[in-house]
């Protein structure tokens, strides 16, 4: 039922495509603070929607991306010196600004037009809440500022962000985000037990969140909002009463999941195109009132350890099969995969890097997949007639959190919790 | 024995798009279809993926279900399109003064 063409639509993301022009619409994330801690460091390949860049910090600490290719005969940058406010190619030693100018021309006559006019292709970059931004649209479009998402706005010591590469096109992943069916069967861990039904083996993977256990088929519920989508998996609490778990997809590529107890962490995650066949996954655990705790940090079960080389490559991968051991999938959890995020990976990874969704069978439990495809179909055929996506321009509509709740039954889940679902509110300033 | 349950108000309701009720004491959603001003109340469940028909395309008075494509008439309920061939479950429905009431047991 979703065609090859509606596939297409919904992956392809490079220069040109639909998709591709409404999230260049958007402020997007795609460098930790780290990849460019110093000034007059070594600058950074960059791949972003399907395009090559360079990223580098100059000497007075501005941030700089550009094309990777040299204008001059397109020799790559990576090989330049940053240094003196540039980046200079090392063939014939034209040096860049940040802003794209070209501020020398070393083996051109000094009074050459040509500096003046030729630029380098240059993307505005921004360091904003916690992570380093690109915004690849027209400049007449660029919003003020990024989404105004709830981990972007707490302090440094409140957030825990990591990043590593998933080498599948980015709605995979967003699908995997957002598809709390799996969660019972993919990340469980198992009774040893294997003389029993695989349906009695399972145990919760989180025994801290309430009625997980007692009610195993939730019901769910999605809305399509200002920001992007609110689902709630709607659960038997007592008697006149349903357990919430309200959460978000947020426009277009943003997830949040509800914490595991009141007032506790709150996680997200960003999978940000590369290209259209592999993406930066990021994860941010979060808490909008204090620090977080050292054990709220998460290592190794959803945020991942990855190769320390740059690549960020997960440590466990396809290559190593992602560290699968087959006798503790036969014993003690469904995949023999240590931790919840390369669980999700490998799955996702295992699809195909653009799984053909025209040869899918969806079952009940894929409602907020289908309403995510709706979402971003709509905003890719609205951009085709020249209706620009409306969240890029609104950063407050993504102020909304995750929450888990106990509503009366008969209580509809976005009003009964419309206090709760709202994240930190910009402080209001009399005149 | 039916009753009529009040499951919101007439103005929640744009034409052309599903409006999806959960009135309390019952499980399942409902799902009311406004065409051309007339209100329409039916299940909220696709009768072949047991899946919510509120994300689906109301076009005229015919239903597609998001999942694989199928649809019903909203307004007596028949499957219109395969992979569907259940009828949906309609109910009567009433506005009164501004509020729309369901008959529904």
């Amino acid at each position: 039922m979703f065609t090859k063409a509606d596939n297409e639509k919904l992956t392809r993301v490079g220069p040109g495509t639909p998709m591709g022009k409404a999230f260049r619409r958007f402020w997007m994330p795609f460098l930790m603070p780290e990849e460019l801690a110093n000034r007059d460091g070594a600058p950074v390949r960059v791949r972003l929607l399907g395009e090559d860049l360079i990223a580098f910090r100059d000497s007075e600490g501005k941030l700089g991306l550009l094309d990777r290719y040299c204008p001059h005969r397109q020799v790559d940058l990576y090989f330049g010196r940053n240094e003196q406010c540039g980046l200079r190619c090392v063939y014939h030693g034209w040096k860049f600004d940040t802003s794209g100018n070209i501020v020398d021309m070393p083996a051109e006559p000094a009074n050459t037009p040509l500096k003046d006019e030729l630029k380098i292709k240059s993307y505005p970059i921004v360091e904003w809440g916690g992570l380093i931004w690109a915004y690849m649209g027209e400049p007449e479009h660029m919003p003020e500022v990024p989404p105004e998402i709830e981990w972007g706005l707490v302090p440094d010591s409140h957030r825990h962000i990591t990043k590593r590469l998933q080498e599948t096109n980015y709605a995979q992943g967003v699908e995997g985000g957002i598809d709390s069916s799996h969660v019972g069967i993919l990340h469980s861990l198992l009774d040893e037990d294997t003389e029993i039904p695989f349906r009695k083996r399972q145990i919760s993977p989180n025994s801290a969140i309430p009625y997980l256990a007692s009610d195993t088929a939730p019901r769910f519920f999605v809305r399509h909002t200002d920001y992007g989508m609110a689902i709630g998996a709607r659960r038997n609490a007592e008697d006149d009463d349903y357990y919430w778990r309200i959460t978000q997809f947020l426009s277009p590529f943003y997830t949040m999941i509800a914490p595991n107890k009141p007032g506790g962490p709150i996680m997200g995650h960003a999978w940000v195109p590369l290209d259209d066949e592999n993406c930066w996954l990021f994860t941010m655990t979060w808490n909008a009132t204090r620090p977080l705790e050292p054990d709220e940090l998460d290592h190794g079960s959803v945020h991942t350890a990855v190769i320390p080389d740059g690549s960020y490559r997960p440590l466990v991968n396809r290559t190593n099969d992602y560290g699968r051991d087959r006798e503790h999938q036969r014993l003690r959890s469904s995949t023999g995969i240590q931790g919840i995020g390369m669980q999700d990976t490998a799955i996702q990874e295992s699809m195909g890097p653009i799984v053909d969704r025209s040869r899918e069978n969806l079952g009940s439990g894929d409602s907020a997949i289908v309403g995510f495809r709706k979402s971003l179909l709509r905003m890719a055929t609205d951009m085709e007639s020249g209706i620009d996506p409306a969240p890029p321009k609104n950063p407050d509509w993504y102020r909304v959190r995750s929450v888990a709740i106990i509503l009366e039954k008969g209580v509809d889940f976005l009003q009964g919790a419309t206090d709760q679902l709202k994240a930190i509110q910009p402080e209001k300033h009399s005149a | 024995m039916s009753k009529k349950v009040f499951l919101c108000k007439s103005s929640d309701i744009r034409d052309g798009v599903p409006f999806q009720v959960c009135p309390k004491n019952y499980d399942d959603p409902f799902l009311l279809h406004k065409v051309g001003g007339e209100l329409f109340l039916t299940d909220d469940l696709c009768t072949h993926g047991l899946v919510s028909l509120s994300d689906g395309e109301l076009v005229g008075t015919t239903i597609h279900c998001p999942l694989h494509g199928g649809a019903f008439d909203v307004r007596n309920g028949n499957a219109v399109e395969l992979p569907c061939k259940k009828a949906l479950k309609t109910y009567p429905v009433e506005i009164v003064d501004g509020d729309v009431f369901g008959s529904i047991e």
